[in-house]
């Protein structure tokens, strides 16, 4: 599954990433690569969601395998 | 949490809200909500009198009437009266505050009742006691708002949460060393019991994110340490179940273990500040564990700003909090829904509006994940800051004497109603009080608890009312379906037995202890079918007597006895009556029952059970 959208901040702390996509949508950003975690970078993410996943922040988990600044 | 909704007894339902409606008010009973008290005057065990550098005794305060020359005024009233008076201060020939003492043998009801008929006084009150309250030394309390904000500089005064364990189920928590990481000084003096590492499957649930270790924060901060900040119930003890990684994600099977694992290791509370994903029935079942074994769940509505609340909040059994910001709105990120039970303090960091000079935000110590072994101290906003204030305020609650969640949800939930606000959404009950909860827990374990150690939650005389209104209702039902000769006369033990069942002598003011005629009295004064939490002690609904077995053993006794066949006619009515309205006011949890979802079809089937026996049992035999 492909998503495109910004890294942004959750205020959950530093550890916590989300990704706004470009139609509004939001999913936690998970996965062990430090590569995508950039507050304010515009990034196409490849990977999958994570259908029995939960989160801090209480979104949608996105388990991130590959990443792309755009 | 879900509110059950059963679509087949609609016919029975119309009818009995057609009862509720005749009874008063067509308003579902939330709980807790008939429990308002008005403002209690001074606490006697407040009333102090003052001494005096010369020794003397006053007792009154004063406020003198308009007069050109107050200090004549006084001088006047210390000459008509038998009281002594002076000012109170060297203002008090400007502002007329001052100073009584009471004549001997007068009591102090007496002269403030005579001394309010003088013209010279414009009002007397006992001189309270002021006392300034308690309040930590930890330096950056200042700048927690929301401790303010849920009434917790009142509530210390009362519970700490000593004895209390929560079980805190997240990125884990910054209490000890480990590895790189560091355990965060201000939890230095936090009590922890042992919990578990679910995402590592370790013994060792510290924290690589800091979400964890702030929500534990916000429990149960070490306080009055002179370090950092406060927590909300920080003599409780917090339990560290680490199921979410250091992303802050994790899967629903982790969840669910970790809900088990608290519940059958000792927790009183279980916080979860997570959510998302889709409804699970394994994580339901672990709820209903959790709440079997008298564990009070708390979870975050999630911060999707939509009306749609994340599980686990969503569930049955889990007080489901939203997020409201510095001016008591709800904070533009929170989610809300029907699910929603109460409100407490998330935060909006995009305002100031208490004008701090700092973002309105929660502030607590955590890691920081980016350098390990450095802490700091943080302003978080969320619903997952929101939900530990209200597991924080629960510990209180138990470590005051709430016994099972559902006395902590009633506290919790009339605490919120104080404020004044319906029901809704956006906020549940309201927000959080925490001084008002606890005011609520005393209030009513002094006024309803019929014997001492038992916990059977007494009805008010209004739901009473609406009981026996009820039990005419179907009375008149089950006579308009006979034909006229086959109506039974409507006669003492007819009516005593629907009365005693339906609402019990609920009039009679609840003896002080359970001994002896007192017991007996205890009895009486509950409905028939409360008699099982009575007997059984622990408080919670029993299945057996929520039940047609009571009505059904009494038919079987008394079949062939006209008077008794009356009575038994009267408590399958009077029963029908009592569990229909245990059904409509939001079906209690029962005693044994694993799944709370069961209870209300339960009770349908055997009011429509009652009513058919009443059917069978009032009909005259005679005029067929």
């Amino acid at each position: 599954m492909k998503l495109q959208g910004r890294v942004e901040k959750a205020d959950l702390g530093p550890g916590v990433l989300l990704l706004v996509t470009d139609d509004g949508k939001r999913f936690h950003l998970a996965g062990n690569d430090r590569g995508w975690k950039r507050p304010g970078s515009r990034m196409a993410l490849d990977g999958e969601l994570d259908a029995g996943g939960m989160s801090s922040s209480g979104f949608p988990v996105f388990r991130v395998s590959a990443f792309q600044e755009i | 949490m879900r509110r059950p909704n059963p679509k087949w007894t609609a016919f029975i339902a119309a009818l009995a809200l057609a009862a509720c409606q005749s009874g008063g008010g067509g308003e579902p009973v939330k709980p807790g909500s008939s429990h308002k008290r008005p403002g209690a005057p001074a606490d006697a065990s407040s009333v102090r009198a003052l001494i005096d550098k010369d020794g003397r005794s006053w007792e009154l305060a004063v406020q003198l009437a308009d007069a050109p020359d107050l200090a004549t005024e006084l001088a006047e009233l210390d000459e008509a009266e038998p009281e002594s008076f002076r000012f109170n201060s060297v203002l008090g020939g400007q502002d007329g505050i001052a100073l009584g003492d009471v004549a001997d043998g007068e009591s102090l009801d007496a002269a403030m009742a005579r001394l309010r008929l003088d013209p010279r006084v414009r009002s007397v009150e006992p001189l309270v006691e002021a006392k300034a309250l308690w309040a930590p030394n930890d330096p950056k309390y200042a700048l927690q708002w929301n401790l303010k904000a849920i009434g917790a500089d009142k509530a210390w005064e009362q519970s700490r949460g000593k004895g209390v364990v929560v079980a805190v189920i997240d990125t884990g928590v910054a209490y000890r060393a480990q590895g790189e990481w560091k355990q965060v000084p201000d939890l230095a003096k936090t009590k922890f019991v042992p919990g578990y590492d679910f995402v590592n499957d370790t013994d060792t649930p510290v924290d690589d994110n800091g979400h964890g270790t702030h929500v534990a924060g916000t429990v149960a901060q070490s306080t009055d340490n002179g370090e950092g900040v406060a927590g909300v119930a920080f003599e409780a003890a917090i339990m560290p179940l680490k199921v979410l990684d250091a992303s802050g994600a994790g899967n629903s099977a982790d969840i669910v273990e970790a809900i088990r694992w608290a519940a059958d290791h000792g927790a009183n509370v279980i916080n979860m500040s997570l959510g998302g994903g889709a409804p699970s029935q394994m994580m339901a079942d672990a709820i209903a564990h959790a709440r079997k074994k008298g564990v009070t769940v708390v979870a975050a509505a999630g911060n999707a700003s939509r009306e749609v609340v994340e599980f686990p909040a969503a569930y049955e059994g889990v007080i489901a909090v939203s997020a409201t910001r510095f001016d008591g709105q709800l904070a533009p990120y929170s989610s809300f829904g029907e699910e929603v039970d109460i409100a407490a303090p998330g935060g909006d960091k995009s305002v100031d509006q208490n004008g701090d000079g700092q973002p309105d935000g929660i502030l607590q110590d955590t890691i920081d994940p980016l350098n390990p072994g450095e802490h700091s101290y943080e302003w978080f906003q969320g619903t997952s800051m929101a939900s530990p204030h209200v597991a924080g305020v629960a510990a209180l609650l138990i470590a005051a004497g709430a016994s099972t969640p559902e006395q902590v949800e009633q506290a919790l939930f009339h605490g919120a109603q104080s404020h004044g606000l319906a029901w809704n959404s956006r906020t549940g009950h309201g927000p959080l009080d925490a001084a008002a909860s606890l005011a609520s827990l005393k209030g009513r374990s002094a006024d309803e608890a019929p014997a001492a150690g038992n916990n059977v939650p007494h009805a008010t005389t209004f739901e009473s009312v609406i009981r026996l209104a009820l039990s005419a209702l179907f009375l008149g039902g089950l006579f308009a379906t006979l034909r006229k000769r086959q109506r039974p006369p409507v006669g003492g033990p007819l009516v005593m037995a629907m009365a005693l069942s339906a609402a019990g002598l609920f009039f009679i003011p609840a003896p002080e202890s359970s001994a002896g005629a007192n017991g007996v009295l205890a009895l009486a004064e509950l409905p028939i079918p409360d008699w099982g939490r009575w007997l059984f002690g622990n408080g919670k609904a029993s299945p057996l007597f929520y039940s047609a077995l009571f009505p059904l053993l009494f038919a079987f006794l008394g079949y062939r006895v006209p008077a008794m066949r009356q009575f038994a006619g009267g408590l399958s009515v009077g029963f029908a009556a009592f569990l229909a309205h245990a059904a409509l006011s939001g079906a209690p949890g029962l005693q044994w029952m694993p799944f709370t979802f069961i209870a209300a079809p339960f009770l349908w089937s055997q009011v429509v059970l009652c009513l058919f026996m009443a059917r069978a049992l009032l009909m005259k035999r005679e005029a067929v």
